[in-house]
């Protein structure tokens, strides 16, 4: 019993099988698939179709436990090694994609991806209206979740109106019997896709073939075969209940009855139109690239937008505002682009001084008629600009050429967060991030 | 004064550690609570008994002080990243002692796998499953059932199917 000599050889077979599953839950599934071919027995314990399998349950437990909860994403027959194949390909989505192309006039064009107990949620983010949440809230209403059915296919559904309570109401958690299943569907939920095009874009496109295919298999007359059809948890009990009716004898009557249900969801038309999304990567700082990433400011306008500062290849950094100003740049547009990246250091000299001392940072006025925050930070370093497209965009600014439009500069706080204003008036427009380690900050309720 | 605690390996050799040291090990804690200072590990040789007792003193050592700034701000930088598959040493001086400490051949790093996990010592229990793992990693089945004396009980025929269907199963998009 004691190895105390250690003359016999240890294997990795005398190891106890809950040993030998945390070692191999480090592995890559093709590094699993080699093992797999060692012996009979770890081929079974590797194995990729076996349903609850014990070692695909500890691979998605190590990589995805401290974002989501794996087990609850499938029901208890499925294929663990399944999931981890969707993890694994939605996972990329986490983050801030924004839209492009047209879309419906209003819509945010901000969305952000973040992980749920049993699904990933998109929410469109835009910033919060008349003030809320001291001036800088942004409100966040998911639109798009995307789970797993009961057979462990992907699905993913889409809310057009955007309000609801919360997605925790909508799809639930399939280990927690006890939650809100009041056994309501919402007839707003879209069936979609969602496919990528390369890893920085994708499409979410209604998907017609949702009750179609069901149909399809129905002709053939197995139901353990629906591909496409089960619901990933029983909130959606009337779509359920709806394959159940289809798949029952009476082949005729039977399927003329759903496909009456499905002309009163559709009207026999487009619901809604395909939206494409771009990814932001970079959306927070690092120490190299301090200015990177999507922060949240008051313009000139005095309303709250949203900031993306990228540094491209070519040396620069580039400003854009993601929102509804600027529809003719798809929600993209561009506030200015400076080559130099070397700040200057303090102690500044005294023009410099001067020009920060004498300008008002805009902020938000709260209900008593006081700027709501002390936006005069310690400036620990400052970035000249030294262009701007309103310059060369006809239309965007009252240009005359005069340098001072062109110039600006960019005060770095000593809390890591900045302001930016240009020479031709006497502004800062300070920046607040957005979100930080995968959180939304200032979410707002959207009442 | 610190308090020691005795423990006695499986050979009958004797080691006493301090108390922090040896609480590494959460079955070693429980067992003190019950109010006994000496501790027979049967399972565990006296080989293998240095060897975790060094572990589990150089890392009572590392955590009864704070991070140093720099390896504080490794720590935040790591974790707004993208998911990694283990919680790391994130005092990179402790992680190279580590490193160091299981360079060791399969057999030596085999039998602290399993004192390890008898003594429920977390870190370390960490550690060499992921070093175990490492060493799995980018090999073929052949040479895993050789470095780790996994018999081969498959015919010809079984092996080059089951070779195939894996293969298939998981290709890399």
């Amino acid at each position: 019993m004691a190895s105390s000599n250690s003359t016999l050889a240890m294997s990795f077979s005398d190891f106890p099988e809950d040993v030998q599953i945390n070692i191999l839950s480090f592995l890559s599934p093709s590094e699993v698939s080699a093992f797999a071919c060692t012996s009979r027995r770890f081929a079974a314990l590797c194995g990729a179709a076996a349903p609850n399998s014990p070692l695909w349950l500890a691979i998605c437990e190590r990589r995805w436990g401290f974002r989501t909860r794996p087990r609850s994403w499938v029901s208890s027959s499925a294929s663990f090694a399944r999931l981890y194949k969707a993890l694994d390909r939605w996972e990329h989505l986490i983050g801030f994609w924004r839209r492009i192309g047209h879309g419906g006039p209003g819509t945010p064009h901000l969305v952000f991806f973040e992980w749920g107990p049993s699904y990933i949620a998109g929410s469109r983010v835009s910033p919060a209206p008349d003030a809320a949440g001291g001036g800088y809230g942004v409100l966040k209403v998911p639109f798009l979740w995307l789970g797993l059915s009961q057979h462990g296919e992907l699905v993913s559904f889409l809310h057009p109106g955007g309000r609801l309570d919360s997605s925790a109401d909508l799809l639930g958690s399939v280990s927690d019997s006890s939650s809100s299943s009041s056994g309501v569907v919402d007839p707003d939920l879209v069936p979609v896709s969602v496919s990528f095009m390369g890893c920085s874009h994708f499409v979410v496109e209604e998907n017609r073939s949702y009750y179609a295919d069901a149909r399809e298999v129905d002709s053939i007359g197995v139901l353990e075969e629906i591909e496409t059809s089960s619901p990933p948890d029983r909130l959606m009990s009337e779509i359920y209940q709806y394959f159940a009716i289809r798949t029952s004898p009476g082949g005729d009557k039977a399927m003329r009855r759903p496909r009456k249900k499905e002309r009163e969801r559709f009207g026999g038309r487009h619901l809604w139109e395909a939206e494409h999304f771009v990814k932001i990567n970079n959306y927070y700082p690092t120490p190299e690239r301090p200015l990177q990433g999507l922060w949240k400011g008051f313009s000139e306008d005095m309303i709250l937008e949203f900031y993306l500062f990228s540094y491209d290849d070519i040396g620069g950094i580039t400003c854009r505002r993601v929102g509804e100003a600027g529809e003719q740049f798809s929600g993209y547009s561009p506030v200015f682009w400076t080559s130099n990246t070397t700040f200057l250091e303090s102690p500044f000299s005294s023009d410099e001084q001067d020009l920060y001392a004498n300008r008002e940072h805009i902020c938000p006025v709260n209900a008593d008629g006081r700027k709501s925050s002390d936006s005069s930070g310690v400036v620990s370093r400052i970035l000249c600009i030294n262009s701007s497209y309103d310059l060369v965009i006809p239309g965007l600014s009252a240009s005359s050429g005069d340098p001072r439009n062109v110039e600006g500069r960019i005060w770095e706080y000593d809390d890591g967060t900045f302001g930016f204003g240009f020479l031709r008036n006497n502004y800062i427009i300070d920046l607040k991030h957005i979100a930080v380690n995968e959180f939304l900050l200032d979410i707002v309720e959207d009442l | 004064m610190a308090k020691m605690i005795k423990l006695v390996s499986g050979d009958g050799a004797e080691f006493e550690v301090e108390e922090e040291v040896a609480f590494q090990s959460k079955i070693i804690k429980d067992i003190v609570a019950d109010a006994d200072d000496v501790i027979p590990l049967p399972t565990v040789s006296s080989k293998v008994l240095i060897q975790v007792i060094e572990y589990c003193r150089k890392h009572a050592a590392v955590n009864s002080f704070p991070l140093s700034p720099s390896s504080s701000a490794a720590a935040a930088a790591s974790s707004s990243s993208s998911i990694s598959y283990s919680k790391p040493v994130s005092d990179p001086a402790l992680r190279a002692w580590d490193n160091e400490f299981v360079k060791l051949n399969n057999s030596s790093l085999f039998d602290i796998v399993i004192a390890a996990n008898y003594l429920d010592i977390e870190e370390l229990v960490d550690l060499v499953l992921e070093t175990v793992a490492d060493r799995i990693k980018g090999k073929q089945a052949q040479e895993i059932r050789r470095q780790f004396n996994i018999e081969n009980d498959f015919t010809p025929e079984e092996e080059e199917a089951l070779r195939r269907e894996n293969s298939w199963a998981f290709q890399n998009n």
